[in-house]
């Protein structure tokens, strides 16, 4: 018999719930559960599991909602109704049904709110409500071990609420609680954007002077010298590219590196190639901090 | 919620004491089956081996974790709050150095009970009133061996019989030599993984070696990677090993089920302390679930390939992400002459699951996203569990298409056998896109089975056992250590100098064929679902032409212990107690008045009937067979090993199910039992069958075995 506890956590730890099995097996199966024991509320809930991952967001739906239906304070479906309209674009229908969700939240389904809450900031975001974003995130990170996400996303909300100063004193703190070193960098790349290279550039010469691979230091050290000192930083963008595209010499090429290079051809002003490899990188799925700044660069 | 107390049953008791008795543990064929007859051989052992025993209040451990060149943890579990302390030094009668709770024992407990040490997280599930201590032992000399003592108070809880020592790592980039035991997919908990773990002890023993590390590439505890399933099988199970090795594990998708990498809560995080600050090299990656480690000129990388880290369509989690961008940060920095990654899920594979698979989907994106970036850093070998089956690659570089194709991605076609085909050659460091190894080592403890073939794959073995391997200086010799203690498969891959660039093969030589049988009898019959694998039913044969002479060892009409519903893990396995079964003649069911024990079995009830068998070591197994009268379906099982299956049966485990009716019509059929022969010794084992009626309102059920030896 598993603790109830279990369960929460078994469904917590959705998609990939049945990770043996494709999503169209294990719906076959939860299919002839549901057909003997139609009256289980969970049952509904993975199979909308499955169907979301098989990115069929009608049927996950309604099976979140027979879910509630059958089990009115399931928080996890709740959430997951938010999560399904917001991956909809239905913004402000996933916000209502979040904040309604996050209403009256049983004390055994606690744990479950630094989930809902980071959602809730993704949404508020999306949203372009920084400051309401800033707040939810805050509540998500009020729990002894946040996601590192958490940190990232209100460091974001924090810079598009014109909050640069703490949100680069937020990724340092963020990094010097987590030890992650992707804070770390991610303060770092916080520091650049905000010209603050004085701060910077001492730990990108140890990092620079430490690395077998410099590239990516390369180019923060030409990011931090790009106006007081043009010529070092486009040597530095070329070093990088050299040593990048050895490593790139593979088809379909590594995708953070590939982000990598399409920066130092977009700082180094080489337009097409920054883009060829910005396509690339995205069409094999890249994503996060990296695509972000290198858009942002390529929209400059 | 803590899980419910431990509870063993006699058998069990008696088949694994916690530290103790590894010959029960491995060679249970030999027990008594009565119970007094057990007890009375358990006090006589007892009393033999009585100085190993460690003590009754320890509950677990003690084990090693995360060490350093200067540092290592020692953990262990006891029942109740003590006065703890570990005493250390460089001889077994000089422990002279000492930590207490005073200055770096963390205790841990579950919130409920109290109070954990500052900066340490309560247990997430444990036994009531566990208490788990964790030994922070500093001021070390690297590459020395240490002996330790664990104590409550004046008490001595572990014994002075020498086997309590630790090996501190080398420095960073100094020459060590590397012994390294990797094992994976065994937490059954059943006789096949032990034996696996006892060849390697054996090995070790034979060959003078001493084991440096240990590593576990997921899947410790079926089913779902519970405190009790950690308990009994992995840290019991692995108990000589763990108090002498650190063991630095990635996690499996079972453990994947209750714990989890993105806040590092769930028992599989109660059970490891891993490093989150680059304690043992490599940068910090502030997550338990992904970290890295140097030993001595060797970095280790390890990922969590786990659901959380992965999606589908590309679509990377949060967690996925950040491992992503702390994998090349590390990569940046690593300056080791030996690169080494393992997570759970294979890039490759054609075992018990196909990487090919869009249901694989955590294979592909491995082998998209992390494998490229590995690759171009210079990687040297990948080790992968999943899927239940040994397979080790070519030389190879850039496989990332689906399906698997071998054209242009293999370096070197050869065995890698310096007797053979020659070692696999890499130049000295790390340089990008040189080629690796891959290997996938889910052969430790479940059932086995193979679906297809990975076209650059140079040995593929259906044979349970573990993956060996030394690194020294610029040469890495590997092995596969099969259950017997046998070599199964080598190869060897020097790094030197400077390799000349190499043309991929356009046409390698092809992977091994698909010859041998696709399954290997499973551990279990546990309900450990998919991952006791078993005979594809298109396989088996509805029936073999019965021999015209036969002797009973279990005649028709016997007696069976038999149970409707109810029934626990590990049912068909011999040490399960069914005392509290229901006993009655067979054949069992309802309708067709041809059964002795009538039973309602309508619905959809699971029902189960266990007999036992005694071998004198005098007959010839490989005429060993069963004939069932059965109405609709069945599996059957020897020791917990799968032997037999009606042919209207699919899956296996808890997720068995028939396909389609059967009638008995007074039909006694046949299934030769030559294939368990190597399985069984002279001694007690049990024949356990589980029935299955087609339609839940069917109007009649039989079962009804016959064991006999053909002459």
């Amino acid at each position: 018999m598993i603790p109830w506890r279990w369960s929460l956590v078994l469904l917590a730890c959705a998609p990939g719930l049945q990770a043996h099995h494709e999503p169209g097996v294990t719906i076959a199966k939860l299919d002839e559960q549901i057909q003997r024991t139609p009256e289980l509320a969970e049952l509904y809930y993975q199979r909308g599991v499955e169907y979301q991952a098989m990115n069929q967001l009608d049927k996950a739906r309604a099976d979140y909602l027979q879910a509630l239906k059958l089990k009115p304070d399931f928080l996890p479906a709740k959430r997951s109704v938010a999560a399904v309209d917001y991956q909809s674009g239905k913004l402000e229908q996933a916000l209502e049904e979040l904040r309604t969700a996050l209403t009256n939240v049983p004390k055994e389904h606690a744990f479950l709110l630094p989930g809902c809450r980071q959602l809730e900031g993704e949404i508020l975001l999306a949203m372009q409500q920084p400051e309401a974003a800033l707040t939810a995130l805050e509540l998500a990170l009020d729990t002894p071990f946040p996601e590192l996400a958490t940190w990232q996303l209100r460091a974001e909300a924090q810079r598009l609420a014109g909050k640069k100063a703490e949100s680069i004193a937020g990724l340092k703190s963020a990094w010097e609680k987590s030890h992650a070193i992707i804070l770390r960098n991610a303060w770092i790349d916080a520091l650049l954007d905000a010209d603050q290279t004085k701060e910077a550039l001492p730990i990108i010469e140890t990092e620079l002077a430490s690395s077998r691979f410099r590239s990516s230091w390369l180019i923060r050290r030409a990011r931090a010298t790009a106006t007081s000192n043009p010529a070092a930083s486009q040597a530095d963008l070329t070093a990088a590219i050299e040593e990048l595209t050895p490593r790139l010499a593979i088809d379909p090429p590594p995708t953070t590196l590939l982000c990598d290079r399409a920066l130092a051809y977009a700082l180094l002003g080489k337009r097409d190639l920054a883009e060829a490899d910005y396509q690339l990188a995205k069409s094999r799925g890249a994503s996060g901090a990296n695509l972000r700044l290198l858009s942002k660069t390529l929209s400059r | 919620m803590a899980d419910a107390p431990y509870t063993r049953s006699l058998a069990r008791l008696l088949q694994f004491p916690q530290g103790t008795s590894i010959l029960w543990a491995f060679s249970p064929h030999f027990m008594p089956t009565s119970p007094p007859l057990r007890i009375s051989l358990l006090l006589l052992l007892t009393s033999v081996i009585a100085p190993a025993q460690t003590s009754p209040s320890l509950t677990r451990g003690p084990y090693l974790q995360l060490a350093t060149p200067d540092s290592i943890h020692i953990l262990w579990r006891q029942r109740s709050e003590a006065q703890p302390s570990v005493h250390w030094g460089t001889a077994s009668d000089q422990l002279n150095s000492q930590v207490t709770a005073a200055n770096g024992i963390s205790l841990r407990k579950l919130a409920s009970e109290g109070a954990s040490s500052p900066g340490t997280q309560p247990l997430h599930s444990a036994p009531e009133e566990t208490c788990q201590y964790e030994a922070h032992l500093t001021g070390l000399q690297p590459a020395t061996t240490y002996h330790y003592a664990v104590y409550d108070g004046p008490i001595r809880l572990t014994p002075a019989d020498g086997s309590y020592t630790f090996k501190t790592l080398p420095v960073p980039g100094s020459d060590a030599p590397a012994w390294v035991w990797v094992a994976g997919d065994g937490g059954t908990g059943g006789t096949i993984q032990g034996a696996v773990h006892q060849a390697m002890l054996n090995y070790t023993r034979i060959h003078n070696i001493s084991l440096d590390l240990f590593l576990h590439v997921g899947d410790m505890a079926y089913q779902s990677g519970l405190d009790s399933e950690l308990q009994g099988r992995f840290f019991e199970m692995y108990g000589p090993t763990l108090r002498q090795t650190v063991c630095w594990p990635a996690m499996g998708n079972h453990e994947g089920l209750t714990s989890k990498g993105l806040d590092g809560v769930g028992p599989y995080y109660d059970s490891f302390l891993l490093p989150t600050k680059g304690e043992a090299g490599g940068v910090a990656s502030g997550r338990e679930a992904y970290y890295s480690y140097d030993f001595g000129k060797i970095h280790f990388i390890v990922l969590d390939s786990c659901q959380e880290s992965v999606s589908k369509n590309h679509v990377f989690t949060p967690l996925g992400e950040a491992m992503l961008e702390w994998l090349k940060a590390d990569l940046e920095k690593a300056t080791a002459d030996w690169l080494i990654a393992y997570w759970h899920h294979p890039p490759y594979t054609k075992g018990s699951h196909d990487s090919d698979t869009p249901g694989d989907y955590e294979s592909i994106i491995m082998r998209e996203t992390f494998v490229p970036l590995l690759e171009s850093a210079g990687v040297d070998l990948i080790l992968n569990g999943h899927s239940h089956i040994y397979e080790r690659s070519m030389l190879i570089d850039g496989a990332y298409a689906t399906p698997s194709v071998a054209q242009d991605v293999v370096l070197d076609d050869g065995d890698g056998n310096p007797q053979g085909d020659g070692a696999y050659t890499k130049s000295a460091g790390l340089k990008p896109h040189e080629g690796f190894v891959a290997v996938v080592t889910g052969n430790a403890g479940t059932g086995l089975k193979r679906i297809g073939t990975i076209p650059f794959m140079k040995s593929i073995l259906l044979e349970h056992g573990s993956f060996l391997f030394k690194i020294q200086g610029d040469t890495l010799q590997a092995i596969m250590l099969n259950r017997e203690g046998k070599q199964s498969d080598t190869f060897t891959l020097q790094k030197r100098g400077l390799v000349a660039p190499r043309t991929k093969l356009a046409q390698p030589k092809p992977a091994p064929p698909m010859t041998q049988p696709d399954f290997v009898k499973a551990d279990g019959g546990d309900g450990s679902a998919d991952n006791v694998t078993s005979k594809d039913p298109a396989a088996q044969p509805a029936g073999s032409p019965p021999p015209a002479e036969f002797t009973d060892l279990i005649p028709r009409g016997s007696e069976w212990h038999y149970q409707i519903n109810g029934v626990t893990e590990g049912w068909a396995k011999p040490d399960y107690d069914d005392a509290t079964w229901s006993v009655g003649k067979a054949g069992f069911g309802y309708g067709d008045d041809d059964d002795a024990t009538v039973l309602d079995l309508r619905g959809d009830k699971q029902f189960r009937i266990r007999h036992l068998f005694t071998l004198t070591g005098k007959e010839d197994l490989t005429k060993l067979g069963l004939f069932v009268s059965y109405d609709d379906g069945f599996i059957a099982y020897i020791n917990g090993m799968e032997v037999a299956r009606s042919p209207n049966m699919k899956g296996s485990g808890a997720d068995a199910k028939i396909t389609g009716p059967h009638e008995a019509d007074g039909k006694f059929l046949y299934w030769s039992l030559a294939s368990a022969a190597p399985q069984l010794h002279p001694g007690t084992h049990v024949l356990a069958i589980r029935g299955w009626n087609d339609d839940p309102k069917s109007s009649d059920f039989t079962l009804h075995p016959q064991l006999i030896l053909a002459k």
